[in-house]
């Protein structure tokens, strides 16, 4: 576990210095970032004087502590559009992503497991079949154009729901479903042939010769030890899963952090985006983390095997 | 080689002969405006219907296809040429060089490419170099980490010893004889490789990142299509055909290679090769 944390911490440093550096390399000067394109009208003396309050003076080195301290502080700079505190304005639109980045992680589990476990009853009949047909169709396009015909087919055809905007809550569903279930038939089908050998091993015919049922070996035993890939796969999930979630903000026009940075991408709000990639980059590998941990809960010889 | 296998590689040749030479077949230039047919149903005339400024979307869709795909290549083919170089070099040496390298690589795989990308081409702005250095700079590391994972495994195997043992030179032995082993599974991973590309451009394309609007491409064609689609369905279906078709293609290829390729067992030096060529296409393209 050490190990583990070791290298997450190294990634965090190389995800601050690229984040750090991008800024520093991005095309036009940090000074006149600051005080828009005014910096030409200006005397030499004035500009100094700014560069000297901001600590453009100081060499790359100090200025990434200083500006390392501030994040870890929580202080992510301000934004150059609004100017008003990132931190401020991350805190209004997370609620919105987390509850779609949450609604399809939950989504996607009780859409995987039972469809899962449905193919493995009824395992070559029809309904094992559907399940492979639209995974294979879901993976074959990018999420966000099922979202396209979610949208075309639920909200405006059949009017069931909001075309866009999160509208209390309802809008939120179209959203999560798409990424969810997208996710869902992808795990179904990894899911169900974890269980395929599970139920070939020696503890599951145990079970049955215990006088379990199938089904109840299944549940009980075969999913249990099915769960480890499960997680670590989820884990490899996460990141392109916030990647969806950016799309997928656009698509709905929902005000989460997605659209933000997208906002921040068009009208070139660079420390925006500069803190968007610290924040989530260590919400990566946070969520990586977590899923190491998780994986050690359920199955405490992982912690013993070392892959390398 | 198993019929999905040939099934897979018509569709695919398919896509890259539209690629090639889709300006021949191509009813209209992808740009020509027809103010008269603005979003123009399916029929005879444009079989697939126009866009909102007349413009033909099938012969937008071909021209698209040379956009999107040539640019992916580019990127499965750099981040294959550096993979290799890389990955083999650390998994054939080892030592510090592998241990530091390989640190380098559990970073980049650990953090979210995707959004790096969005980022990326935020900061520095778009055009097509731009994201041809960004997919790169962001989808190397995990096929670096299997060529390195594949020639540590072949590194020890009985005939690379055998060569150093009559003094054949590292490099040599790397290149002549080792790397040949792990080139099929690289071929099996690349295939997949190159639909996470496709995705990842035609989404960045989506959002209005990266390509110019003007440019004829699969994912700003989607684009286009966002203000329209609710009342003209057709512009996203048949682009979405357009990328399930390719995909598809793509994946039947893969699947009927790797049956191929284990039904030829002489071609791989080790069983633990396939078995890593099997977890790692189970893996492979995970982009959004």
């Amino acid at each position: 576990m050490g190990r583990r944390l070791a290298s997450s911490l190294l990634t965090l440093v190389i995800a601050s210095v690229v984040s750090f550096l991008a800024l520093e390399l991005a095309p036009g000067n940090a000074t006149e970032l600051i005080i828009g394109g005014a910096s030409r009208e200006m005397s030499p003396e004035a500009l100094q004087k700014i560069r000297g309050a901001q600590g453009l003076d100081r060499s790359p080195v100090s200025r990434y502590c200083l500006w390392l301290r501030s994040v870890a502080a929580g202080d992510l700079g301000v934004s150059l559009k609004t100017n008003r505190p990132i931190s401020t304005e991350f805190k209004a639109r997370l609620p919105v992503s987390a509850a779609i980045a949450g609604g399809a992680l939950c989504v996607a589990i009780v859409v995987g497991l039972v469809l899962a476990i449905a193919s493995v009853l009824q395992e070559g009949r029809p309904v094992d079949h559907a399940v492979r047909i639209v995974a294979v169709a879901c993976h074959s396009v990018p999420a966000f154009i099922i979202g396209l015909l979610l949208i075309y087919l639920c909200s405006f055809r059949l009017g069931w729901l909001p075309l866009y905007g999160v509208g209390g809550g309802r809008g939120l569903v179209l959203p999560i479903l798409t990424l969810g279930g997208v996710m869902g038939f992808s795990l179904a089908r990894i899911a169900r042939n974890t269980l395929l050998d599970a139920i070939h091993e020696e503890y599951f015919l145990a079970a049955l010769g215990k006088g379990m049922s199938f089904r109840q070996a299944l549940v009980r035993h075969g999913l249990r030890n099915s769960l480890t890939p499960l997680v670590t796969w989820l884990a490899m999930r996460f990141a392109g899963m916030l990647g969806g979630i950016v799309l997928i903000e656009s698509l709905f026009s929902l005000p989460g952090m997605g659209s933000y940075i997208l906002e921040a991408v068009f009208s070139r709000d660079y420390p925006v985006i500069q803190g968007y990639m610290v924040f989530f980059c260590a919400v990566v590998v946070a969520a990586n983390l977590c899923g190491d941990i998780l994986v050690r809960i359920i199955d405490p010889r992982a912690a013993r095997v070392r892959i390398n | 080689m198993p019929r999905i296998g040939i099934a897979g590689s018509l569709i695919t040749a398919l896509f890259l002969l539209l690629a090639l030479a889709g300006d021949r077949v191509a009813p209209y230039p992808p740009a020509a405006a027809h103010y008269d047919r603005v979003l123009a149903e399916p029929s005879s005339q444009h079989w697939m219907g126009t866009d909102h400024l007349g413009r033909d979307l099938f012969s937008r869709l071909i021209a698209g296809t040379r956009t999107t795909l040539g640019l992916a290549l580019a990127v499965a083919a750099a981040n294959a040429a550096l993979a290799l170089v890389i990955g083999s070099l650390c998994g054939f040496l080892g030592g510090r060089l592998d241990a530091i390298v390989m640190r380098i690589v559990d970073a980049t795989l650990a953090l979210p490419g995707f959004l790096l990308a969005i980022c990326f081409l935020g900061l520095f702005g778009g055009g097509i170099f731009h994201l041809f250095l960004f997919l790169v700079l962001t989808g190397w590391a995990q096929l670096a980490r299997i060529i390195r994972n594949e020639i540590s495994i072949v590194r020890h195997l009985d005939y690379i010893t055998a060569n150093a043992s009559v003094g054949y030179s590292t490099g040599r032995n790397l290149f002549r004889h080792a790397l040949p082993a792990v080139l099929p599974s690289l071929l099996i991973l690349l295939l997949n490789t190159l639909v996470g590309d496709v995705f990842a451009i035609v989404s960045l394309s989506f959002l209005g990142l990266g390509l110019s609007p003007q440019t004829p491409e699969w994912g700003i064609v989607l684009f286009d299509a966002r203000s329209f689609f609710l009342t003209n369905p057709w512009l996203f279906v048949f682009p979405a055909l357009f990328i399930a078709v390719f995909t598809f293609g793509l994946h039947l290829l893969a699947d009927g290679l790797r049956e191929w390729l284990d039904a030829k067992k002489w071609l791989f030096p080790a069983e633990e090769v396939q078995l890593l060529t099997a977890t790692a296409s189970a893996s492979g393209s995970d982009t959004a």
